[in-house]
């Protein structure tokens, strides 16, 4: 696509906008595909969709690994679909750091055949803090294309956590009794950024003390923070379906919370500065990085030089070149 | 630029054997590859729908039960119908050399049968899809 003209390359992005925008879901499928590979039209691509985008109600699921998170995605897709809502679903994985590829499994686990859901599965290609800057522009995708809910699944370990909550406007915790929730709660931080609290795999029993420690917990808040909102502690099963309409409700009960009081402006104000943020971050770090050479890592190494003064000195070769 | 190949991964049909298809997964990942494993029980149309939703550039069918001469030609036909027969789709299983012969004719682009190696299968996406 680069290789055209720049009037060409143009018209083909605002072609393949146009066929997002009507629901095809194979032009949807390329344009994430641009944007994960950081494509020089994705930029073109993406000043398009922006505006059609904040539409959709943009659920973020996290929580530690083995929650049984995207069994619950599954049963929640289902409510939701059956509800009405036009789903997506974004289901972001590790990729490995050594090979820098990725397996994707929570697709199987997630999708059930039908095809006016939307499942793409993104691999986090390198970015630190887990969550790429493309799950933003994979986003604006599926705004386009007319969904009206849009899951975001991620593996819930610190960074990851918070990353995810950047992105919603509605962040599910899912975890399981026995993980010691306390403790986990209180470290991570994540009980500023969630909404909504699920104790999963409730059959496994004990279920109710984890909600309860959980509640506990929660009455720490600052009620000057969003005064009105209840922060509701469900208990559930996915694998045997049981609680998930009242997740889903509690999903619906946020969204009107978030359009009835200022908290909803406050949400995408957040996600402007989270996107913004993500995507300068990216572009720093690809121009960074081609400062770096051997030569300074050996004068590291040795103690020849300290990383403060490398780093002065990049950033006014930086601002010289300017 | 920050391009990976993405791959998708299926099982059509009723049959549970997915030692070698969690294996070619897992060589693939290893090889850089992007993989989207979808399992077993997968119909052809969930397969065709994943493959187009993913836009994975191939799609890499395991089968030992049989059944590869109606399923395998079903999801090479389904994608040529929704607008993607440039996707690659390459086989792995129990395939007889007749069969697979025939669905060499029928669109598949290789057929890998048991005692291949994973370095065969990741050479020939690397050079067939670069």
């Amino acid at each position: 696509m680069s290789k055209l003209s720049a009037a060409s390359s143009k018209k083909i992005i605002a072609g393949l906008v146009d066929k997002i925008r009507q629901g095809d879901i194979r032009s949807a499928a390329r344009a994430c595909t641009l944007i994960e590979n950081e494509d020089p039209d994705s930029s073109a691509l993406l000043s398009l969709l922006y505006p059609l985008s904040g539409t959709a109600t943009v659920v973020g699921i996290t929580g530690p690994p083995g929650a049984g998170k995207s069994t619950l995605l599954a049963g929640l897709i289902e409510e939701a679909a059956a509800h009405g809502e036009q789903v997506g679903v974004i289901a972001v994985d590790p990729s490995s750091p050594l090979t820098g590829g990725a397996l994707l499994a929570d697709r199987l686990r997630i999708d059930s055949g039908q095809n006016q859901i939307y499942i793409r599965s993104v691999a986090t290609r390198g970015t630190l803090g887990g969550l790429a800057c493309a799950v933003f522009g994979i986003l604006r995708v599926l705004e386009a294309m007319g969904k009206t809910m849009i899951f975001v699944e991620t593996v819930g370990a610190g960074q990851n956590e918070i990353a995810v909550t950047q992105l919603a406007t509605t962040t599910l915790y899912v975890t399981v009794p026995h993980l010691g929730d306390e403790i986990q709660a209180l470290k991570a931080g994540i009980l500023e950024v969630s909404d909504i609290f699920v104790v999963n795999k409730s059959d496994l029993g004990n279920a109710e003390m984890a909600v309860s420690q959980l509640r506990s917990i929660l009455t720490l808040k600052d009620p000057a923070a969003a005064p009105s909102w209840t922060y509701p502690v469900l208990s559930a099963s996915a694998a045997q379906r049981k609680g998930l309409p009242q997740i889903f409700k509690s999903i619906l009960d946020h969204r009107a919370f978030l359009e009835r009081t200022g908290e909803g402006m406050e949400r995408r104000k957040k996600q402007a500065s989270a996107e913004l943020l993500s995507i300068l971050e990216r572009q720093v770090m690809i121009e960074m990085k081609s400062y770096l050479s051997g030569k300074m890592l050996d004068h590291l190494v040795h103690k020849r030089q300290n990383p403060q003064t490398l780093v002065k000195q990049i950033l006014s070769r930086r601002s010289r070149r300017k | 630029m920050n391009r990976k190949i993405r791959v998708l991964i299926a099982k059509p049909g009723l049959d549970g054997h997915d030692r070698g298809a969690k294996i070619i997964a897992r060589a693939l990942r290893d090889a850089g590859f992007e993989v989207i494993y979808t399992g077993i029980r997968q119909t052809p149309e969930q397969i065709a729908s994943a493959a187009i939703q993913e836009d994975v550039q191939a799609v890499g069918l395991s089968l030992l039960s049989g059944a590869h001469n109606v399923l395998f030609p079903r999801v090479v036909d389904l994608l040529r119908q929704q607008g993607a027969g440039d996707i690659l789709v390459f086989a792995g299983g129990l395939i007889p050399q007749d069969d697979a012969e025939r669905l060499r004719e029928r669109g598949i682009a290789a057929v890998f049968g048991s005692g291949s190696s994973t370095k065969e299968i990741i050479q020939f996406l690397k050079a067939k899809l670069h």
